[in-house]
């Protein structure tokens, strides 16, 4: 065995070919010049709509959680799973779009200024696009990483535009810190069921089920 | 294209995207606001309806007699409550002729309009529940929230067929206070929302001579003033007073009822003029 084993990463799973963007080192993945990703066959009002409903799932998930959760006086914030794929996946106008309105979703049932959320939402959107050409984004380990980082920075943020209102902001840090605890937990359990969601329903639509399952 | 353009043209479109958002006209955003809360309230009135019936099919695995015994105890509660009510409506004839003896401004009115909760959010951030009525039922803004324990809040948005409350618990709400006995109003606020422990708020501008600890604690009521809420409904209990750095008055901290937390049924008092 001198050799290195072939590479087996997917076509469709690699940035450029779920962009439409020319691909930094062409040779080292000729397979996508030549081949066209499913995704990017779908219109991007398809694709925008799909990572809505799903954010609408989560949103509808996480709130009967923090119901059940509220008597122990914990809270569940996973809103950067809303902007994770989109931002590793998407081309940056449509996964932006998505992003916004998935934080336009999570703002209205906050008592915040409306836009608060989708702005952080679209800043995550900005970010993780920026550097999702420098890190391992295909397997969902990496995407929990990721939406764990994008949520730890949501959540701090968000925080510190909050902490003004209190009358007691020094008290209110170990409950942010338990609540963002209990966050990071949830997310690293439902991450991959959500991502496999999210996937199966845009292969189910560009009907090519193997390459993003 | 320069590369270093390339890399900065996300930022660059985020930009774009706040100034655009910073621009659009307030009335545009309050409608997606209502039209996006909309969209998301059947899914939340949907899963409490869900809860009703699976509380509804568990009652239904209760003995008969459990329910015969539960029945006694409800016709004498319902008994001890008739007689309140005769008194209570012997004293609103007094007060009415007193008021009209004195030529006093009449308190008021309120109409009791019972509520479901449908979803409890209870952040570190804010303290709210979105109750199963809204405008269906003439709630409106401001209005009062109470339960069999004190107040719970006051409506702070009301939707088409649900409303949301502030929780007392929640540093939105302020509102002015009295210790039990005492006439002289003190500031209380939400905010303090310990995880695993009861919920509270803090007060300011508390007299001098009033005094309470853990040990012997000091009931807070409403005061009446403002006119939200009517006078002599349970805030909490006063556990903690202490001297504040300007030395005129003390501050202290308040211990919210724990069934706050799990509330499922609420009242909203809708004040007699909006009706």
């Amino acid at each position: 065995m001198t050799g290195s084993p072939p590479s087996r990463k997917s076509p469709c799973s690699s940035p450029s070919s779920l962009t439409n963007r020319p691909a930094a080192h062409p040779i080292a993945s000729p397979v996508v010049l030549r081949t066209r990703s499913p995704l990017s066959r779908l219109p991007p009002l398809l694709r925008f709509s799909l990572i809505f409903l799903s954010t609408l799932l989560l949103w509808a998930v996480t709130a009967q959680l923090n119901h059940a959760l509220a008597p122990w006086r914990l809270y569940v914030f996973v809103g950067a799973l809303a902007v994770t794929l989109p931002a590793l996946t998407f081309p940056f106008k449509t996964g932006l779009l998505a992003s916004f309105c998935g934080g336009l979703l999570f703002d209205a049932v906050a008592p915040v200024s409306f836009g608060t959320h989708a702005l952080l939402f679209a800043l995550t959107h900005a970010v993780v696009f920026n550097f999702r050409d420098r890190v391992p984004r295909d397997d969902t380990l990496s995407r929990v990483v990721i939406a764990l980082f994008a949520n730890l920075g949501l959540f701090l943020i968000f925080s510190f535009t909050q902490v003004a209102r209190s009358p007691a902001p020094a008290s209110l840090w170990p409950r942010l810190f338990a609540d963002l605890a209990c966050s990071q937990i949830c997310l690293a359990l439902i991450a991959p069921w959500f991502f496999a969601i999210q996937a199966r329903a845009l292969a189910l639509l560009a009907d090519d089920t193997h390459r993003y399952a | 294209m320069p590369k270093r353009f390339d890399q900065a043209r996300p930022f660059l479109t985020l930009g774009l995207v706040v100034a655009a958002w910073l621009i659009v006209p307030t009335v545009f955003k309050t409608f997606t606001r209502a039209s996006f809360f909309e969209l998301t309230a059947p899914v939340s009135v949907a899963a409490s309806y869900a809860r009703d019936l699976q509380e509804y099919w568990s009652l239904r695995l209760r003995s008969n007699s459990e329910l015969i015994e539960a029945g006694r105890d409800l016709a004498r509660l319902n008994a001890s409550y008739d007689l309140a009510v005769q008194q209570n409506v012997e004293m609103q004839g007094e007060i009415a002729r007193l008021e009209a003896i004195l030529r006093l401004p009449s308190y008021s009115g309120y109409r009791s309009e019972h509520a479901r909760v449908v979803r409890r959010d209870f952040s570190g951030w804010w303290q709210r529940l979105t109750i199963r009525k809204g405008k269906n039922f003439n709630f409106t803004v401001g209005s009062p929230v109470v339960f069999s324990g004190g107040v719970v809040g006051r409506v702070s948005e009301v939707f088409a067929y649900t409303a949301t409350v502030d929780l007392i618990s929640s540093q939105t709400v302020r509102l002015a206070a009295v210790v039990e006995g005492d006439i002289r109003p003190i500031s209380y606020q939400g905010g303090l929302n310990p995880t695993f422990s009861s919920a509270g708020g803090v007060i300011e501008f508390v007299p001098l001579d009033i005094f309470a600890s853990a040990n012997a604690t000091k009931r807070l009521v409403t005061s009446g003033l403002g006119g939200v809420f009517p006078p002599g409904l349970t805030i909490g209990s006063v556990i903690k007073v202490e001297p504040s750095t300007d030395g005129l008055f003390k501050s202290g901290e308040v211990k919210l009822d724990d069934r706050l937390a799990a509330l499922t049924e609420v009242t909203v008092l809708v004040p007699l003029e909006s009706y």
